[in-house]
C-alpha cells in the first residue's frame, strides 16, 4: 500500500475528525509549529520504527512514539487544561484517561502528517536516493500504524471510532 | 594467625532475597585495621557444605586517611528468616588471603564513577588533590551504548559546585541536576527531571534532592532555639562541596561528598564537658549505585572534627536535613502525591500523561516531614518538591525513580515500588549481619 493510502478519508473529503480537531484546533497547534520541528519529528518516528523492527523493540517503539507526541502536546500547554475537559466530555471517551485518548489522537494525526510530507516528498524528489528515502519513510509509518492497530491503539475500538483512527486495511 | 571471622547473615521477610548486605564499620567485625578488599577474600559457605568466593567491595566513605572502612557484598538467595533478626540464614567466611581477580564477571563498565573538572570533560580516574565540580555515576549499560533494549539503570549527574558555569542561573552546589534513566531513556524520554525537552527548552532550574539546610538542636536542657545552617548561602561565599572519597568497585559506585566547615555552636554545661564549644563539623553525603537499580542511596553524616577526636571513630552528630527538588514539567500536568501519615517515612511523586508515569521517590529511616509539593499547595508555582527529614544521627535515604511506560498497560500503583523496594527492603528491613551493627562505634 503507498503512502498514500493511508490518508484519513476524512481529511480528503474535509471533514475534520475529532482527532484532528482536538490537535489543531482545541490545542491550538499551528502545522506550522509541526513543519518548524519536522525533523525532529520524523527522527523519532524513524528511530520508533528501527525499534520495532528489534526482538521486543514494540514496547519501546510504542512508548517513543507517545513520548513525541506528548512532548508536542506538552511544548503548547496553554490550551492543554481545556482541550482534556473537552476530551472528557465528549460522549464516548469519558471512560478514559484523557492525557492518554489526547496523546493517541496527537500521534495519529503526526503518522498521517508525515506519511502525507513523505508521499509529496516522493513525488517531488529529484533524485532516486530522495525517492527511495520517502518509500522507506512511508513503509516505516505504515509499519508502526499497523503496530499500534494491533493494539488497537491502547484505547480501544469504541474510542477510536469516536475520535476517527481508523486501521489500516 | 591470618584474620578470619564467619559473617551471619539474616534475612528478616519472609520470602527468599537476593540483596545487597553492607556492613557499616569493620571494626565492628574486628577486622584489623589497614585490611581492605586487596587483603581479603570473602566466601559464601552454602548449606550443602560447598563454598563460593564471592566479590565484594571495602570503601573508605569519609576518605583513606579516616582509616574508617564499609563492606558491601551481595548475599544471593538467602532464605527466609525471622522477622526482627533473632537467627541468620546464610553464612560467610571473610578471611585474610588473596582474593581472586573478578575482572572478567563483573562488568566494570557498567558501573562507574566519571569526575569532571572542567565542563564537559569526564575522566574515570580520581586525583584526591584536583578540583571537582562534578560527579557522574552510573550502574548500567545506557541504551545508546547497548544497542539492544530492556536494560535499567542510571546516570545520575552531582555538581559539587554551586556555578557549573559563571553564568549559572541557580546554585546547584550538590544537587544532582541530571537523573538519565535507561528505559526512560529508551521510551523517549532520558532526563526524568525534563523528560518532555524533545521541542521545548528544559528549565536550568531543573534538579533533584539538594540539600539546602541543616538544623541543629541544643541539649535538652538549654534554652536556645535550634541553629541552621544554609549550604546554599546566597552571598559570594557559596559553599561547595569536595570529594572525600570515589569508587566505582564491583559491587557499587560509591562517591562521598564533604561540605565546606561550619560551626556548631555546643554547650555541655553544667552536666557534661565541655561547657561551651565551637564544634567544626563537616557534612558528609555517601551516595551509591548499585548494579541496574532505578534508585540511588544517601547517607547524610554530620561529623565534627577536632584535634582531640579519633577521626576513626563514628562519631556524629544530630540534625535535620532540608531537600529541594525542581522538575521540569508545564504545571497544568496531573501530579499523584503517594503520602501517608501513618508510615511518614517515605513519599512518591508521579507525573501522569499519556499513561506514562514517571516516579520521582524518596525513602529513609528519618520521617519524612513538611512535604511541600508545589501545585498540591498553590496551584500556580511550577513543580518544586520540598521536604524535611526528622531529627536524627545517620539518615540513611532512598531516591528512586519508577518509570511506568504508556504500553504495555500497568496497574497504577503509587506506593508499591518506593514502599517496598526503596523503604522495606532497603531501610526498614535490609539483609544485615548479626549481631547488628548500625551506629556502634566499637
Amino acid at each position: 500500500m503507498s503512502s498514500q493510502t493511508i490518508l484519513p478519508p476524512e481529511a480528503r473529503q474535509g471533514n475534520i475528525p475529532l482527532y484532528e480537531k482536538f490537535f489543531l484546533h482545541d490545542l491550538r497547534l499551528s502545522p506550522d509549529f509541526l513543519t518548524q520541528h519536522r525533523n525532529l519529528i520524523r527522527e523519532r518516528l524513524k528511530r520508533a520504527a528501527d525499534e520495532f523492527a528489534r526482538d521486543h523493540g514494540n514496547i519501546f517503539a510504542i512508548n517513543m512514539c507517545l513520548h513525541a507526541a506528548s512532548s508536542i502536546i506538552l511544548s503548547n500547554p496553554e490550551y492543554l487544561k481545556t482541550t482534556l475537559q473537552a476530551v472528557k466530555e465528549t460522549r464516548g471517551l469519558e471512560a478514559g484517561d484523557p492525557t492518554t485518548v489526547l496523546t493517541v489522537g496527537a500521534l495519529y494525526y503526526l503518522i498521517k502528517w508525515d506519511a502525507n510530507m513523505a508521499a509529496s516528498e516522493r513525488q517531488t524528489a529529484d533524485s532516486p536516493s530522495k525517492s527511495n528515502e520517502a518509500v522507506m519513510q512511508a513503509d516505516r509509518l505504515k509499519m508502526l500504524q499497523q503496530g499500534l492497530d494491533k493494539i488497537n491503539w491502547l484505547i480501544g475500538e469504541d474510542a477510536m471510532t469516536v475520535l476517527g483512527l481508523k486501521k489500516l486495511d | 594467625m591470618a584474620f578470619q571471622t564467619i559473617l551471619k547473615v539474616c534475612n528478616p521477610s519472609p520470602y527468599q532475597r537476593s540483596d545487597y548486605v553492607e556492613v557499616d564499620d569493620l571494626k565492628a567485625l574486628k577486622v584489623p585495621s589497614g585490611l581492605d578488599d586487596r587483603h581479603l577474600r570473602l566466601l559464601r559457605l552454602w548449606h550443602d557444605g560447598s563454598r563460593e568466593e564471592i566479590p565484594f567491595q571495602v570503601d573508605y566513605p569519609f576518605g583513606k586517611k579516616v582509616g574508617y572502612r564499609s563492606l558491601t557484598f551481595f548475599s544471593r538467595d538467602t532464605p527466609p528468616c525471622d522477622l526482627d533478626y533473632r537467627h541468620h540464614s546464610a553464612e560467610f567466611f571473610l578471611e585474610e588471603a588473596n582474593p581472586r581477580d573478578f575482572g572478567g564477571t563483573v562488568d566494570s563498565e557498567a558501573l562507574k564513577v566519571e569526575h569532571c573538572s572542567v565542563p564537559g570533560k569526564f575522566h574515570r580516574n580520581w586525583d584526591p588533590t584536583a578540583q571537582i565540580s562534578g560527579v557522574e555515576l552510573s550502574n548500567g549499560i545506557a541504551p545508546t551504548e547497548a544497542g539492544f533494549a530492556g536494560k535499567s539503570g542510571l546516570r545520575v549527574y552531582f555538581s559539587l559546585v554551586p556555578r557549573p558555569e559563571p553564568a549559572s542561573p541557580f546554585n546547584y552546589a550538590g544537587a544532582a541536576t541530571s537523573v538519565l534513566h535507561y528505559r526512560s531513556w529508551q521510551s523517549g524520554g532520558a532526563d526524568m527531571l525534563a523528560p518532555y525537552d524533545l521541542i521545548r527548552p528544559h528549565s536550568p532550574r531543573k534538579c533533584w534532592g539538594q540539600v539546602t539546610t541543616l538544623d541543629f538542636y541544643p541539649l535538652p536542657w538549654e534554652r536556645r532555639f535550634y541553629q541552621s545552617y544554609s549550604l546554599l548561602r546566597p552571598d559570594s561565599t557559596e559553599p561547595r562541596y569536595s570529594l572525600a572519597w570515589s569508587r566505582s568497585g564491583p559491587l557499587r559506585a560509591t562517591v562521598t561528598l564533604k561540605s565546606e566547615p561550619f560551626h556548631v555552636q555546643y554547650g555541655g554545661g553544667p552536666f557534661l564537658k565541655p561547657e561551651k564549644a565551637e564544634l567544626p563539623c563537616y557534612l558528609y553525603r555517601i551516595l551509591s549505585l548499585y548494579m541496574e537499580k532505578e534508585f540511588y542511596t544517601e547517607q547524610l553524616i554530620v561529623r565534627p572534627e577536632l584535634g582531640l577526636l579519633d577521626p576513626g571513630d563514628r562519631i556524629s552528630l544530630a540534625f535535620r536535613a532540608h531537600y529541594y527538588s525542581y522538575l521540569d514539567y508545564p504545571d497544568v500536568l496531573d501530579t499523584t502525591v503517594a503520602r501517608s501519615e501513618k508510615i511518614p517515612d517515605y513519599f512518591a511523586v508521579w507525573k501522569q500523561t499519556g499513561d506514562a508515569h514517571r516516579g520521582y521517590a524518596f525513602a529513609s529511616d528519618s520521617h519524612v516531614r513538611q512535604l511541600e509539593v508545589w501545585p498540591e499547595w498553590q496551584n500556580v508555582l511550577p513543580t518544586e518538591i520540598r521536604w524535611r527529614l526528622q531529627l536524627g544521627h545517620e539518615h540513611r535515604c532512598v531516591h528512586l525513580f519508577p518509570f511506568l511506560g504508556a504500553y504495555p498497560h500497568h496497574n497504577f500503583e503509587p506506593y508499591h515500588e518506593i514502599g517496598h523496594t526503596g523503604w522495606y527492603e532497603r531501610l526498614l528491613k535490609p539483609l544485615q549481619v548479626l549481631p547488628l551493627n548500625r551506629y556502634v562505634s566499637p
